[in-house]
């Protein structure tokens, strides 16, 4: 296996904020490390809250980008979101995890400030998407008829000096990288930056966004191609 | 073009087939005999190979993204909501 494969199957399983050593699952369907910070929340501990507020605000601004026009428009949805976590924290029941609790509540304002500024903006958002249609890669990349139809007419050039410490080193692939993000129809936009930038696990992925693991991956797959595209063009 | 590889191991799953599964293949979420065809397939196929350690990497990078935090002012704030919420 190659150094990438390893890095891409070491790296689908890593859940960032939450060690797997203290993912014991209870009852409540929370982890151990989860009802321990929950109780911490609810005593006021200001440094919980801090770690928690450091955990998911990354996500919630890349989330929040999906739904409104810029950058400052999210940090104010994220705070209103925060605000309201430090208001509802006592109601919270465990039925689902903190994360997934925090990425609905965030949804919700999200979409509903995007649908006010709507007449006035046009972003990715509201661009329209189809699972079913589209296929991830551009058609015309491929043989179109004769024997080796479906194969490569223009296959994409070996990046083999470009691993990915030096992808992230150069500021002409990270900038495409973040345009084609900003670019994505707002369902491939979620399902990238909960699964890949951020890590979160499959199941708890379809969870917030109320998909099928078909269609998450159906989604992922066209999300990175799009990226992927992206980088390529930009680096010639 | 006749002594691709691809022609004898894959037995009509195209490049097309392939770069449509690139993310099920690379999530190990292929049953074990298409599994193995697109193993074979990408291991003979230089456009595929690059097309699937393309993918690889450009997650690999979205992965190491730099984290965000609030400005220091929103954390300020958030901090005094959270202390005021616990004083009541």
């Amino acid at each position: 296996m190659n150094a990438d494969a390893i890095t891409y199957t070491e790296s689908i399983g890593h859940r960032p904020s939450i060690s797997r050593k203290s993912q014991a699952v209870k009852s409540s369907g929370l982890t151990k490390a989860e009802d321990t910070l929950i109780a911490k929340l609810r005593r006021g501990d200001e440094w919980a809250f801090d770690e928690l507020v450091n955990q998911h605000h990354g996500m919630l601004i890349r989330m929040a980008m999906g739904y409104v026009a810029d950058r400052e428009v999210a940090e104010e949805v994220v705070q209103d979101t925060w605000m309201a976590v430090i208001e509802s924290l006592n109601r919270f029941e465990g039925r689902s995890s903190l994360r997934t609790w925090i990425c609905g509540i965030l949804i919700h304002k999200a979409k509903d400030r995007g649908v006010r500024e709507k007449r006035h903006t046009t972003f990715s958002a509201f661009e329209s998407y189809d699972d079913d249609n589209d296929e991830a890669v551009d058609p015309f990349r491929f043989q179109q008829s004769g024997e080796w139809a479906g194969h490569w007419a223009f296959p994409p050039q070996p990046w083999d000096d470009q691993t990915p410490e030096k992808l992230l080193a150069s500021k002409q692939a990270v900038d495409s990288m973040q345009r084609a993000i900003e670019a994505l129809p707002t369902i491939l936009k979620e399902v990238l930056i909960l699964r890949d930038v951020e890590g979160v696990e499959a199941k708890e992925v379809c969870e917030m966004l109320n998909i099928t693991e078909t269609n998450l991956y159906v989604r992922l797959h066209r999300a990175r191609e799009r990226v992927r595209a992206a980088v390529e063009t930009a680096l010639g | 073009m006749k002594d691709h590889p691809s022609q004898w191991i894959n037995g009509g799953l195209t490049c097309r087939d392939v770069a449509e599964r690139t993310t099920d293949y690379l999530e190990d979420r292929l049953p074990v005999f298409k599994k193995i065809r697109v193993g074979l397939h990408v291991t003979s196929c230089a456009g595929c190979r690059s097309y699937v350690l393309q993918i690889g990497r450009v997650f690999s990078a979205l992965r190491s993204l730099p984290k965000l935090y609030p400005s220091p002012v929103n954390r300020l704030s958030l901090r005094r909501q959270f202390a005021a919420r616990h004083a009541n």
